[in-house]
């Protein structure tokens, strides 16, 4: 309320000069007007009265010009007229002139927006997440986020980029400010306190910044779903004292993701699977040679990769321009060269290579790399990052093996934790705890699905009264009396979990017993999400399903495995 | 310091024109000057832009007793207006005297808030 008061104050502070000066110079006119002695018709002498004048005032200051009344002017009168006509004309000249400037004035204009901002997130009444960095990873997840039907809020320091946010078609109403997040006022007008913030993503890359937010926006809410990007184990560490959700870090990201291929993780391929829909540009990453890999640049992708590798991959040459010794182990080795060319390349011994990464932030440096590499061995398997969207079909057209977009790997690690937090509960979980036979046994079975899309479905009596109704008469409902398996495309959807209260069983058999307050998390097409709910909300339908599904899922069900 | 007394001074002008205008017999029309009703208008009407833009309860009640004396002053403007159309001055004057005199009810109570205001900001 008092921001709103400030806004008008400042508006109104700056107007009273124009409006003072309008009145002053009427009320003289006027004055002239009615002192000034005129004659009728007849020839005797007449005074305007107060309305003639005031009238006479208004026409022309405005240009009018309804001509003389109520008689012939005098030639006073034509002069005090003149002078009127002059003065009247040039204040509303200087009023306008003032009213513009007021316009323009940046304060103002900062406050016209944060106004409008204030008022749009206000009238927001849905949930909706804050999205701090509208950089490639902001503007990927924030596309992500509005097509699964969450409302976003975001904030850029940068000014140029966040109207952009005007030029993309969102398809709903995406309420924008620029400043820095890190600003207590600014995190308090995005809406920290507003009961339909769901939480915070922090995706710039200026880690100050994320680390005062996060901390700011945790003591200002208890109950806030904050997501931090992160590069240095430090600040890491510092986030998560403070219970910070989720704290992500690209560089690491990248690193792990390398290594889990290598060592064939059963787990990333799960996770690779459910998350599918997220990711574009992704090829596969079947089989990685674990001898001879050249790693061209030291930065920190290059740098976290090699501490994730070192102990997996047999010999690799580092290729990085540094005076100094690189602290390595000494079954790899370091080669004080840039890598651009064909003769460095030849002395990191490229011809016996099996693998190359390129981790230089500089696309054209690494597509230059790629094509001189693969002039001098074209069977080498290359691993690129892509830093910049638009260079892709560069990277395609050179075969680059495995292409890796970090800001993917961002969108993807925080991307599920707010979509489906039971998909990301369910990942945890299953990395933790699961042994490799059931990962891979998992993996087996969600392979033949096409298109994985992950729901959850909550029995009560808001989500699902149905099925409540049912479990009211005493009746067993198992998990398949929930789904319906489509026949003719072989395709019925995997439940992947069922929590019960604090409980969880990873992979439930198909004939679970459900219970009042169960979350399902189910994985399918999306064909079999929608005719799910579609059953679920239909008493006839259901109780047929329920009959149907003693025979049949099963026999489906026992095909596949 | 200088705006304050610009607008100590347009408060109290319009309460002394206000003044001016309504003393008198209430039906002598000699006693009632139109330019003073014209005068203490005007500078009613700038004294209310001097207030608006309102911070602190003392001003909005300011800007309050400025509404309400602008609003009985042009009332009574207005009627005058009509009354000399149709030429029966002395049937209205009482109400238009009436109704001034209630302006300067309004703009005597402005006078206080300014003079409290004045005291309070001396702590």
């Amino acid at each position: 309320m008092n921001q709103q008061k400030e806004f008008l104050h400042l508006i109104i502070a700056k107007l009273k000069f124009p409006l003072i000066l309008l009145i002053t110079v009427y009320t003289i006119s006027i004055i002239g007007l009615v002192l000034i002695p005129t004659y009728d018709n007849n020839g005797n002498v007449y005074y305007l009265d107060f309305f003639e004048a005031f009238f006479i005032v208004i026409y022309t200051s405005t240009t009018v010009g309804f001509g003389e009344t109520p008689y012939a002017w005098t030639e006073y009168q034509k002069f005090w007229m003149a002078i009127c006509t002059i003065m009247t004309v040039t204040s509303w000249l200087i009023s306008i002139g003032r009213i513009i400037t007021i316009m323009q004035d940046p304060l103002i204009k900062l406050e016209t927006k944060t106004y409008f901002f204030k008022r749009k997130i206000k009238n927001l009444k849905e949930p909706f997440y804050i999205v701090a960095g509208f950089g490639r990873t902001g503007q990927l997840l924030s596309k992500n986020l509005v097509e699964h039907g969450l409302n976003v809020v975001i904030i850029e320091e940068n000014k140029m980029l966040i109207e952009s946010v005007n030029y993309i078609d969102y398809k709903v109403n995406i309420p924008f400010m620029y400043g820095d997040i890190s600003d207590l006022s600014l995190l308090k007008i995005s809406g920290v306190l507003n009961p339909y913030c769901q939480g915070l993503i922090l995706t710039t890359s200026d880690e100050e910044a994320n680390l005062k937010a996060a901390l700011n926006a945790r003591i200002l809410n208890q109950n806030l779903n904050i997501i931090s990007r992160a590069h240095h184990l430090e600040v890491k560490n510092n986030l998560i004292s403070f219970n910070t959700n989720l704290v992500v870090s690209p560089y690491s990201l990248f690193g792990k993701y390398i290594k889990n291929k290598l060592i064939k993780n059963k787990f990333i391929n799960i996770k690779d699977v459910l998350t599918k829909e997220i990711l574009i540009n992704e090829n596969p990453l079947e089989k990685l040679p674990k001898t001879n890999w050249i790693i061209c640049g030291f930065d920190k992708f290059g740098k976290i990769l090699y501490r994730n590798i070192k102990n997996e991959v047999k010999n690799i040459n580092i290729l990085y321009e540094t005076e100094n010794k690189l602290n390595i182990l000494s079954n790899h080795n370091h080669i004080n060269l840039e890598g651009v060319n064909q003769e460095d390349l030849i002395q990191a011994n490229i011809v016996n290579s099996n693998v190359l990464v390129l981790t230089s932030k500089d696309d054209h440096k690494n597509l230059s790399t790629i094509y001189t590499a693969k002039k001098i061995n074209p069977n080498i398997f290359i691993i690129s990052i892509l830093n910049n969207e638009e260079n892709y079909i560069l990277f395609k057209k050179l075969n680059v093996n495995f292409i890796i977009q970090p800001n993917h790997l961002l969108v993807r690690e925080i991307f599920p934790m707010i979509s489906e937090p039971l998909l990301f509960k369910f990942l945890k979980q299953i990395e933790k705890t699961e042994t490799e036979e059931k990962l891979s046994y998992i993996y087996d079975l969600l392979k033949n699905i096409k298109q994985n899309h992950v729901w959850s479905l909550h029995i009560n009596e808001e989500k699902s009264l149905v099925v409540t109704n049912h479990l009211d008469k005493d009746k067993k409902i198992t998990i398949q009396d929930l789904m319906v398996a489509n026949y003719k495309k072989n395709s019925f959807p995997v439940p992947l979990m069922i929590y019960k209260g604090d409980d969880y069983i990873a992979l439930p058999n198909y004939s679970t017993v459900v219970d009042y307050d169960d979350i399902i998390l189910f994985t399918g097409n999306i064909d079999d999400k929608n005719k799910m709910e579609w059953v679920i909300n239909d008493e006839i339908f259901f109780e047929r399903n329920i009959e149907y599904s003693n025979k049949l899922c099963l026999i489906d069900y026992l095909k596949i495995i | 310091m200088s705006n304050k007394v610009f607008f100590a001074f347009f408060i109290i002008l319009a309460t002394t024109l206000n003044f001016g205008f309504f003393i008198g017999d209430i039906d002598n029309i000699n006693h009632h000057n139109q330019f003073e009703l014209f005068f203490a208008i005007i500078v009613n009407i700038i004294a209310l832009t001097l207030k608006l833009g309102t911070r602190t309860q003392i001003d909005s009640i300011q800007l309050a007793t400025s509404g309400v004396s602008c609003l009985q002053l042009i009332v009574a403007s207005i009627i005058w207006f009509f009354a000399s159309q149709s030429g029966n001055i002395d049937l209205y004057l009482p109400s238009i005297v009436s109704l001034s005199g209630g302006a300067f009810l309004a703009n005597l109570f402005s006078v206080i808030l300014l003079i409290i205001d004045a005291i309070i900001y001396k702590r």
